[in-house]
């Protein structure tokens, strides 16, 4: 009986039911201020992959330089054998995922491809945009970005953050043709927890940067910078004057104070401390060192010190036409660039394609 | 499937089952607006389901359900009682007042209680896909939705 009454209750209450039409535009509006702002986090994350990129060599090359009795000894009695020297290019992969792991899953909102050549004299950089269209290995047809949340989402558990570091070099491995030789991952958190282990960062800015997250008012002037101050401040770009450009010079600037930092206090020196700093950024820092064993890249590290580094971008087209809208890479350069970096040609095809070097 | 295609034919339909569980327009509105704020976002996801259409229903049950994670929790607590006599037509008859006062009284159920009675009573789903929309087991959803029963008669005889 009072089941009866339910449900005339309910059906008598639809008229309660507002028009969607009004409802559809403010979805929409709000849909598009979201995507916005994640916008936003993504251009933390290529912020975080260069610095990433940045550090992680000068810190292994410290290390590598760190003294080492059996292969300063150098004869051939050393029960440990010193570490084969590598000789061919390396690529090395670096994501920046969209802030913490969390049990919501995460993508990989920016990857940057890591080039060393043969002669080790350039550090090649070769970001790929996080919404380009590509096939992920077993999953089909989808978002570069969404292979890290197939290979690291656990229903219900802790994210395999390593695991979609993995299919995220799977994917760009059979679109681009190279293998990977290692790769890093960094949250959100581990920027910042990097930034406050060494006691915030000096950074000295040339025009104000306002803050659409926190209102916070960055000065044109030098100033000190905690951890949640700098990620702020490296997630600003719509109010910069020349946008992206000014941001990634803020991002420069932080990168080189951060090793400032390091060394000021002789982090990079001191192997124990500097274990203590990487054990402080602790799981917001994910590193493979792939096939290869660590004291070969850390060679390879101390080969690089001083190398030029080269950014490359390119334009991309959206697609539209297969729902959701999807980069699209432009073959006429994609084709050629995949292939230098297949053949460790990448200083030709700069050389050739000088219109694709970002600075 | 676009996202456009399924808001065409489903806002409507999700706006009214949104009623039926906040038993406010507004909130209705509200939680609608962040579950298809979501769903549009997240398209590709929402569409490679077996059935889009119930695996949105889930994602806005889960929302009002969930209150802890929702954003949208914050303006459910700033707003004061759902205003039981907000546009309902008046009717005198005492038959219509009594189910207006279940409504009023539907409000003051735990949500998951009443949401289990909205997919059953109003929805008119079978046990085990209200199970599976709120995540828990199929004894559990009877367990809730008798409970929510007995809260509601305990009422209906306290105002007799």
């Amino acid at each position: 009986m009072i089941e009866d009454e339910l449900r005339a209750t309910f059906a008598r209450h639809e008229t309660l039911t507002p028009e969607p039409g009004p409802l559809r535009a403010a979805i929409d509006r709000l849909a598009v201020r979201r995507r916005r702002r994640r916008f936003a986090l993504r251009a933390a994350g290529t912020v975080l992959a260069v610095l990433v990129t940045v550090s992680v060599p000068v810190m292994a090359r410290t290390l590598a330089a760190a003294p080492d009795p059996p292969r300063l000894g150098g004869t051939g009695s050393s029960s440990t054998p010193a570490p084969a020297v590598v000789e061919g290019p390396l690529n090395f992969l670096v994501l920046g995922i969209d802030g913490e792991a969390g049990a919501e899953g995460n993508r990989a909102d920016s990857v940057l491809m890591v080039h060393v050549p043969r002669d080790r004299d350039r550090i090649y950089l070769v970001a790929l945009p996080r919404d380009l269209g590509v096939e992920i290995p077993g999953q089909g047809f989808d978002k570069l970005n969404s292979a890290f949340y197939y290979g690291s989402h656990r229903p219900g558990g802790k994210p395999d953050l390593a695991g979609g570091t993995e299919l995220t070099a799977k994917t760009i491995s059979k679109l681009v043709g190279v293998r990977f030789d290692g790769g890093a991952t960094l949250t959100f958190t581990g920027l910042r927890r990097l930034t406050d282990a060494v006691g915030g960062v000096s950074i000295c800015l040339d025009q104000p940067v306002r803050s659409v997250h926190t209102d916070r008012v960055f000065p044109a002037a030098c100033q000190r910078l905690g951890g949640s101050a700098a990620l702020d401040l490296l997630r600003q770009r719509y109010d910069l004057r020349a946008g992206a450009h000014d941001r990634d010079r803020n991002a420069e600037r932080f990168a080189k104070a951060l090793l400032g930092e390091l060394a000021s206090r002789r982090t990079l020196t001191d192997p124990a401390r500097l274990s203590a700093v990487i054990k402080e950024v602790g799981d917001g820092l994910v590193l493979d060192t792939g096939v290869r064993a660590l004291p070969e890249l850390l060679a390879v590290a101390g080969a690089v010190d001083g190398a030029e580094t080269v950014g490359i971008g390119w334009s991309f087209n959206t697609d539209r036409t297969r729902g959701g809208a999807y980069e699209r890479l432009d073959p006429a350069v994609s084709r050629s660039l995949f292939e230098a970096l297949r053949n460790d040609t990448l200083g030709a095809w700069v050389a050739a394609n000088p219109g694709h070097v970002t600075r | 499937m676009t996202y456009e295609e399924f808001a065409d034919s489903r806002l409507a339909v999700l706006l009214r089952y949104a009623v039926m569980l906040t038993g406010d327009p507004h909130l209705a509105e509200d939680l609608v607006q962040e579950t298809m704020v979501r769903v549009q976002l997240n398209w590709r996801r929402v569409v490679r389901a077996d059935s889009p259409e119930r695996y949105v229903r889930r994602m806005l049950t889960n929302q009002f359900v969930d209150w802890r994670r929702g954003s949208w929790v914050k303006r459910v607590l700033l707003r004061s009682e759902p205003d039981e006599t907000l546009a309902v037509p008046v009717d005198h008859a005492q038959a219509t007042a009594d189910r207006d006062q279940i409504w009023s009284w539907l409000g003051r159920l735990p949500r998951r209680q009443r949401a289990a009675l909205v997919l059953r009573y109003y929805e008119d789903l079978p046990d085990a896909e209200i199970a599976e929309i709120l995540g828990c087991a199929v004894g559990t959803v009877r367990a809730a939705i008798s409970r929510a029963l007995a809260t509601l008669r305990a009422q209906l005889v306290e105002t007799c």
